[in-house]
């Protein structure tokens, strides 16, 4: 399932060797924000790295070419202010032009790496045109303009702040990545199809904010739960299978979800992985790893190390 | 969001109670009071995403504070975003304290005591996380505890629209989106505290427990009026020198924090008597202030009203009362956040 997501990691330069990306070179993968004018065309994304990209119009209204999944497959789309897509670089059929009229996009461009969905999701979202004012995307399109438009910049303006100063460029670094989970939010919401109405909603909404306030607890199981909420065990696995999955995968991907923000934070404070793993209740390190690595494709520290490296290059639009 | 709570539907007499009892099972165990002749309506609407849990707060006038007793009663190790809607407001945590004007956003942790007096009708939402979500970066937000940031700016100009959106959008997206956005308002939180500065990574681990330590000891010691950074250096086998300049990380001094937590105390024990009460030197001695004329200062600077007048209005001072929204979102369209 994740092959291809191996493929793109395998594909970038490693950070400490020789040759690698320079940083200041612009085609350095990374999380990118770009304006595309009727004058200008978007990069393509560098040599070897697959991105998805999240694009919204500034002005004029753009098109959306190429087959797409779903009800919204076909040939020419409009893509009017107020919306937003997603293209793959892997899906080079898929594409955002301009309308006669001109006008200019914002795009948001994030490496595959840094997005820990399955190929799936990628797939299912690309090229579906929605609101940009509702759901992930009224988050999303703002934080990208504004990061955009004003860089993190400490120790500008009036700022009676008695504290010491971090660097501009860890926190244009940190926002960066928080871009990308939250473009692979986005993703996830956009390949979701329409809501499947359970009957339990109302049950497993509150069995899923226990568990949500629970995670680091490593003796939280099946028992427990279901005790919890006065139901039978059995009732309890019923309510997971019927959202196509189980309890216990459930449990151990947010878990993994956990670990993967934390440990991909940039912010200085100390991060050990077996730490963070017994914090969200991984008993055994060994477990956490290969667990983390069949979820997302890679080891926990090479996913912090990319994250390292590739959230960056924030550019005004 | 769901309104868990409509208080004008209530009898006069059962509103106080209401609110507790709704911010108890929502936010944390709080004490609220209104000031007198106000009747203490308004509404609390709730929805959360993953362990974010998201409130919505309109409602007259309120204090909501969080004392030393009900902290232990009920220890939650977890943190409150604060975004203020409408109407001023004064908190203070941690020695430290702050007006909030409209728009401003302010952390709050819940393990330690705080106090939020709403003193004009106001709105406000709050955002509750598990502490766990933040992790090791947990230092950094308790330092922007009792401190107004005003999104004049850098990450703080992202982070109150952001989170005025997500609580529209709460309750509206996915459960697996949810789990997702709980996640990264926690990393946008750290991001932010990280802009402010607040704390980088403890060089010394043992600092964080010299600081809880000496915190314990001024609360412990605060009728005690020889207690001076000199007798906590003493008592901690620190010099005088490491203790002030621990605290100056802190962004209190030691002074400040001694002076703070007596008029603390003095305010609590002064707004629960009312007019009746005990007289205010008596309350002023028992905490450790020696010089009523000291003393009326030190509280004047807290509350911005005197300690007798307080005393009389039972408890929320009126400020700017009278039921005059304030003015707009603070000035100052460019440049970094402000933390005042």
């Amino acid at each position: 399932m994740h092959t291809a997501y191996e493929t793109a990691y395998e594909a970038l330069p490693a950070p400490d060797r020789p040759g690698g990306p320079d940083p200041a070179a612009p085609d350095r993968p990374g999380v990118r924000t770009e304006r595309v004018d009727a004058d200008r065309a978007g990069s393509a994304a560098p040599p070897g790295v697959r991105e998805v990209t999240l694009w919204t119009p500034l002005s004029g209204t753009a098109v959306v070419t190429g087959a797409a999944p779903g009800p919204q497959g076909g040939a020419v789309r409009p893509l009017p202010a107020g919306a937003l897509v997603t293209t793959d670089s892997a899906v080079p059929a898929l594409r955002i032009g301009l309308g006669p009229d001109g006008g200019a996009l914002a795009a948001l461009r994030v490496p595959r790496t840094l997005l820990p969905q399955p190929d799936a999701v990628l797939s299912a979202a690309a090229g579906r045109v929605r609101d940009a004012g509702s759901g992930v995307g009224a988050l999303l399109v703002p934080l990208v303009l504004g990061a955009a438009a004003a860089p993190p910049h400490p120790g500008r303006g009036r700022n009676p702040c008695p504290y010491r100063k971090d660097s501009a460029d860890r926190l244009a670094g940190q926002l960066a990545g928080q871009l990308a989970d939250l473009l692979g939010a986005l993703l996830q919401e956009l390949a979701a199809g329409p809501d499947a109405t359970v009957a339990d909603r109302e049950l497993l909404d509150r069995i899923r904010w226990y568990v949500n306030g629970r995670l680091g607890d490593p003796g939280l199981c099946p028992e427990a739960i279901a005790a919890a909420h006065s139901v039978s065990v059995r009732r309890l696995h019923k309510l997971f299978a019927r959202e196509g999955t189980t309890l216990g995968r459930w449990i151990q991907q947010r878990r993994l979800q956990e670990c993967r923000r934390e440990l991909g934070r940039t912010d200085g404070a100390p991060v050990k992985v077996a730490a963070v793993a017994q914090r969200w209740g991984f008993r055994n390190a060994a477990h956490f790893s290969r667990a983390f690595r069949v979820a997302y494709g890679v080891p926990p520290r090479d996913w912090r190390r990319a994250r390292t490296r590739y959230g960056h290059a924030l550019s005004p639009l | 969001m769901k309104v868990v709570l409509d208080a004008a539907s209530l009898p006069d007499a059962e509103r106080i109670a209401s609110w507790q009892r709704a911010l108890a099972r929502w936010l944390a165990p709080v004490r609220v009071t209104a000031p007198e002749g106000q009747p203490a309506g308004g509404t609390l609407a709730t929805a959360h995403l993953g362990y974010l849990r998201v409130l919505s707060v309109n409602a007259g006038p309120l204090r909501i504070s969080r004392d030393p007793r009900l902290v232990a009663g009920a220890p939650l190790d977890r943190l409150a975003v604060a975004v203020q809607g409408g109407g001023r407001a004064a908190l203070s945590q941690n020695g430290r304290s702050a007006e909030l004007r409209p728009g401003d956003l302010a952390v709050i942790d819940l393990r330690v005591p705080f106090r939020l007096e709403q003193r004009e009708p106001f709105g406000l939402r709050l955002f509750r996380l598990p502490s766990q979500a933040v992790g090791a970066s947990r230092a950094r937000l308790e330092k922007l505890t009792g401190r107004a940031v005003t999104p004049s700016g850098g990450v703080a100009a992202l982070v109150v629209p952001y989170l005025e959106t997500l609580a529209r959008t709460a309750g509206r997206v996915a459960p697996d989106v949810g789990d997702l956005l709980a996640g990264s308002t926690a990393e946008l939180l750290v991001t932010l505290a990280q802009e402010l500065g607040g704390g980088g990574p403890r060089r010394d681990p043992a600092r964080g427990h010299v600081v809880a330590a000496v915190r314990a000891y001024v609360d412990e010691h605060l009728g005690d009026p020889g207690l001076s950074p000199r007798t906590i250096a003493a008592a901690h086998r620190i010099s005088l020198r490491y203790l002030h300049r621990l605290f100056e990380d802190e962004g209190v001094t030691v002074g400040r924090l001694i002076r703070q937590r007596r008029v603390e105390e003095c305010a609590r024990e002064l707004a629960g008597r009312g007019r009746t009460g005990p007289a205010v030197a008596a309350v002023a001695g028992r905490w450790g202030f020696v010089n009523p004329g000291h003393f009326s200062r030190a509280f004047k600077a807290v509350y911005g009203v005197p300690p007798r007048e307080w005393a009389a209005s039972g408890a929320v001072p009126h400020g700017g009362a009278g039921g005059g929204l304030p003015a707009g979102a603070p000035a100052g369209a460019s440049g970094g956040a402000a933390v005042r």
